[in-house]
């Protein structure tokens, strides 16, 4: 980048343009550096480790040549994570074993007691999910501006339980409701200064492509199912049925009916869930300005499966060029359509959150 | 930090942290700090080094730097000039990596310290909380707890309830209870319907035998002894503290790897509890065999059953083969335990169960299925029997289909004696000598005076190397039919094993003199003098043999030795060649055929 365009007077109204600037060294060294200081010091190094990757993906993304910047710290990584581990996961933990003590596995008090415990866990995802998106919202800064999530948790946790659990009793039918409806509430809570996010999106749209993406899972079930019993029949053609030991041909035949069917599926919801993607771009505005994703399926589904990859591969250890890689994919097909007045953006008055993310570090949700 | 300023003037955007707006500006590296200066203003702001902030860490190969002012300033400076970045480090090294990252590391030590504190600590006072733990738990916890460890490990299998067998099986666990006198723990044995050969102790004292383990057993002292090692780990509360100790440790490898990808905490849980698993085996062990000798039982079965387990076979059961069993050997089996096992010094020991006991436990699950893997006859050279040849085959079906057919007719009549007379034959056939003696001892029961009977069952006893009993057996026979050939030959055989020479020949030479067709009975007296060391009688004994029948081939392997011992080695070498020019004869023959071969190379002959 030309020292110049960064330098030169930002116009008041302009297209903004939003590009990715790989880091010099890369990802590769940081994730090997911090997965040993992670060895190294039984394992306390691992929130400020995922603070650095997160600084560099940050900076990695130019607003008009300029860097987003995180500004959280390890210590809040951590400080989040004990509060959560001590005051929610211990006792809950604690609370499973006694009941696994008391309660029979058959046992009507036993199924109340597993509801209870799901409803918690989903009422504990959707608070950590908001809780870590408002804790990063309000660690990033671009041109010293901040941003951040402004509604409370606690509506938004209800939210994600209730519909939760309306997933089953619609047969999934309620998916791209909820998605939407979840999109909604977190959207236009975002903030950019003083500024709020709107989102217009709907769940009609949706629709168009999701019940293909259901019918589908129930074709595909019945051949899988059907391939499978030919494959088992031709067993029985040879005298007694074996079900007890098929051969080690016709294991591999069952499996591999089965990874068809898993990719083909993965396909199908890829080609849905891209359409998710860019129609919520579509709908997202901020000032005068909208936004245009461009994600398509083949790229998106070789992203997943790579990412997949190499996650598993290094026993997360690489986990931080997955997160960069995701991220630089998304950034690369992002554009911003229309006008946005930086010069009447201020600062939001805001204070600072105080706790970092714990519930998400806990439940294993990464909400960005 | 004073270095004189460069002069350069670089350009960047400055943010004054009230709106989203920068404006362009020139900035110097001055020896105090940054100036900063904006078109057309006169003042100039000066950031001092020791209070410039960047949010990454910053490198000398950077390619811009976004910079703000400590503590919380909302002000930024962003310089996009590749050269900018080195010429700032040197003035201000705070901002590279290595003082945010020693940040992190640092509470990360203070914690490895403080592990190390607490594990020299527990090591050095010889503790473990986890047992500590266990031995707090109230006792009706630890058996609803090991109610649910045994559902979920094995609730699809039905418990055995044969009522003989669960009578059996109680009577063998009071028994070791009450051995275990001052460390008793109340235990609940239960019995599976589960082929696999295993057993496990849970919480609560509740001990799981599976059918594979007691069917696949050699003897009911085996299971005593397996039923002590679980009842071992029961005293010990190490199931209790197992539990107890990966409940901890998976908490720990969560707070430790916090996040982290589940499999790495795994396998360092599991890597721990390794080590336990090993100490608590011993433990087991030790208490094994103070409850086998408080009880008078002895401890052969337990280093019998760890051979089996391990695929060396005991000399008592030879023949039975294992490596097909699906085994879990949950309990790696190292030598020194064996060996520990076999250092017991003997004491007077009484068998675990008596033989209807153990019976009953051996089908508290249904008729046994036993094992297709092979019997094989008693070994030539020992016995030369010539019962109706039992073909030494892998597997025999018709033994197979005769006992399920007699077990169905029993089913309906214990007392039909064919019925168990075919059964016992097909037990026979397949070596499972001990469950031929039960069925041949019911049949006797019922027909006292049937000599073909009394001639199986000491057949299994010679088999099973009860020799006083089967010699017994055989007198039987002979009381009710002198004449019985078999009998004869079998006792003079067992006489022969005990080197009862003298009564070996009597019966031999009876049986030459009445029934003179009787060719083994020739073979066997010429063995018996060839082992006496009579050698030139046992040659003539040989040729004797040959002269009635020239293609027994054992008869020629014998004359082989006996030369060989006389030192007239060409001699031993012909008999031996001649031997295997021939083909095996009679049930003895590749036993001929195989130790020909072996004496041939010994005696460096090709």
């Amino acid at each position: 980048m030309p020292a110049d365009a960064a330098a030169s007077p930002s116009p008041s109204r302009a297209a903004p343009s939003i590009t990715w600037v790989d880091p010099p060294r890369g990802f590769l060294g940081l994730s090997l550096l911090n997965g040993a200081l992670r060895i190294l010091t039984l394992g306390v190094y691992h929130f400020w480790g995922k603070t650095e990757v997160r600084q560099r993906i940050w900076a990695a993304i130019r607003l008009d040549g300029e860097p987003l910047e995180y500004r959280g710290t390890g210590a809040e990584l951590l400080r989040g994570f004990l509060i959560v581990f001590f005051l929610i996961l211990l006792p809950l933990g604690l609370a499973g074993l006694v009941a696994s003590l008391l309660l029979s596995t058959s046992n009507t008090s036993r199924g109340a007691y597993e509801l209870a415990a799901w409803s918690l866990l989903f009422l504990l995802s959707g608070l950590g999910i908001h809780r870590a998106r408002r804790y990063r919202l309000s660690r990033t800064r671009w041109r010293g501006i901040r941003a951040g999530l402004s509604g409370g948790s606690a509506p938004f946790a209800w939210t994600y339980l209730w519909t939760m659990l309306l997933v089953p009793l619609t047969f999934g039918w309620i998916l791209p409701w909820r998605t939407v409806r979840l999109q909604k509430a977190l959207m236009s809570e975002t903030c950019f200064g003083d500024k709020t996010f709107t989102f217009t999106g709907r769940a009609g749209p949706l629709y168009k492509r999701f019940w293909l993406v259901w019918v589908s899972a129930i074709i595909l079930f019945i051949i899988a199912a059907a391939l499978i019993g030919v494959a088992l029949s031709l067993d029985m053609a040879h005298g007694l049925p074996t079900f007890n030991r098929p051969s080690a041909g016709r294991i591999a035949a069952i499996a591999g009916i089965v990874f068809g069917g898993l990719l083909i599926f993965a396909m199908i919801r890829a080609w849905y869930t891209t359409r998710v993607l860019n129609y919520f771009a579509e709908e997202t505005r901020f000032d005068g300005a909208r936004f245009r994703l461009a994600v398509r399926v083949g790229s998106f589904v070789w992203l997943t499966a790579s990412n997949y990859l190499i996650r598993v591969l290094s026993l997360g250890f690489l986990s931080p060029i997955a997160e960069a890689r995701a991220m630089r994919y998304i950034v690369e097909r992002l554009t911003v359509e229309g006008d946005i007045a930086w010069g009447q953006v201020g600062q939001n008055p805001d204070l600072l959150l105080k706790s970092g993310e714990g519930l998400a570090e806990a439940f294993n949700v990464d909400a960005f | 930090m004073s270095m004189p300023s460069d002069g350069r003037r670089y350009q960047g955007a400055f943010g004054n942290g009230r709106t989203a707006v920068t404006t362009p500006v020139d900035v110097r590296l001055t020896s105090h700090g940054l100036e900063i200066r904006a078109e057309g203003e006169r003042q100039a702001r000066l950031w001092p080094y020791a209070e410039l902030q960047s949010s990454v860490p910053l490198l000398v190969d950077d390619k811009d730097v976004l910079l703000s002012r400590a503590p919380g300033g909302l002000e930024t400076l962003f310089v996009a000039d590749a050269t900018f970045p080195r010429a700032l480090l040197a003035r201000t090294p705070a901002l590279s990596p290595a003082r945010r990252r020693w940040q992190g590391v640092r509470p990360g030590l203070a914690l490895v310290a403080a592990v190390a504190v607490i594990a020299g600590g527990i090591w050095a006072l010889d503790v473990s909380p986890p047992q500590t733990v266990a031995r707090m738990m109230p006792q009706q916890v630890r058996e609803t707890l090991g109610r649910n460890v045994v559902t979920s490990l094995a609730g699809q299998y039905r418990a055995c309830d044969g009522a003989a067998g669960r009578a059996a099986l109680d009577r063998l666990t009071q028994r070791l209870s009450t051995a275990a006198a001052a460390n008793a723990v109340p235990v609940q044995v239960m019995l599976l319907d589960w082929g696999l050969i295993n057993a496990f102790a849970a919480p609560g004292g509740q001990i799981i035998l599976t059918r594979g383990l007691v069917q696949q057993a050699g003897s009911a002292d085996e299971v005593a002894a397996v039923l002590a090692h679980e009842m071992g780990h029961a005293i010990e509360l190490h199931p209790e503290t197992g539990l107890v100790r990966v409940i901890g440790l998976t908490a720990a490898a969560q707070l430790i790897l916090a996040g982290s990808s589940g499999t790495l905490s795994n396998i360092g849980v599991i890597l721990t509890q390794l080590r336990y698993t090993r100490i608590a085996e011993r433990e087991a062990d030790t208490h094994a065999l103070r409850l086998l000798k408080g009880a008078g039982i002895s401890p052969k079965g337990f280093g019998d059953f760890f051979e089996r387990l391990e695929g060396r076979r005991p000399a008592a059961q030879q023949g039975k083969g294992i490596t097909d069993y699906e085994v879990i050997r949950t309990h790696p089996l190292t030598a020194e335990r064996l060996a520990m096992i076999r250092a017991q010094p003997a004491y007077p020991a009484t068998p675990a169960l008596s033989p209807e006991d153990w019976r009953a436990l051996r089908e508290a699950c249904g008729a046994p299925r036993p094992p297709a893997p092979a019997p094989a006859a008693p070994s030539g050279d020992a016995t030369a029997s010539p019962t109706p040849a039992p073909t030494p085959g892998k597997q025999s079906p018709q033994a197979e289909q005769d006992i399920a057919e007699a077990t169905r007719t029993l089913a309906n009549n214990p007392k039909d004696v064919a019925a168990l007379q075919k059964r016992a034959g097909a037990y026979a056939r397949r070596s499972q000598h001990d469950l031929a003696l039960l069925d041949y001892a019911k049949a006797i029961e019922l027909k006292p005076d049937d000599a073909a009977l009394h001639y199986g069952r000491g057949l299994a006893l010679q088999n099973l190397r009860r020799h006083e009993d089967a010699i017994s057996a055989y007198d039987e026979v002979l009381r009710l039919a002198p004449a019985h050939a078999n009998a004869r030959n079998g006792r003079g055989n067992v006489n022969r094993t005990l080197r009862r020479w003298d009564a070996a020949l009597q019966d031999f030479e009876e049986l030459i003199r009445t029934r003179p067709d009787y060719i083994h009975a020739r073979y066997n007296r010429a063995m018996v003098l060839r082992e006496a060391d009579r050698l030139q009688e046992a040659l003539g004994a040989f040729s004797e043999t040959m002269a009635r029948d020239k293609d027994y081939t054992a008869a020629l392997t014998g004359r082989g030795l006996t030369h060989e011992k006389m030192g007239a080695r060409e001699a031993a070498i012909a008999d031996f060649r001649a031997a295997l020019a021939m083909p095996a004869k009679y049930n003895n023959g590749a036993w001929a055929h195989r130790v020909a071969r072996e004496r041939l190379k010994a005696l460096g002959a090709k």
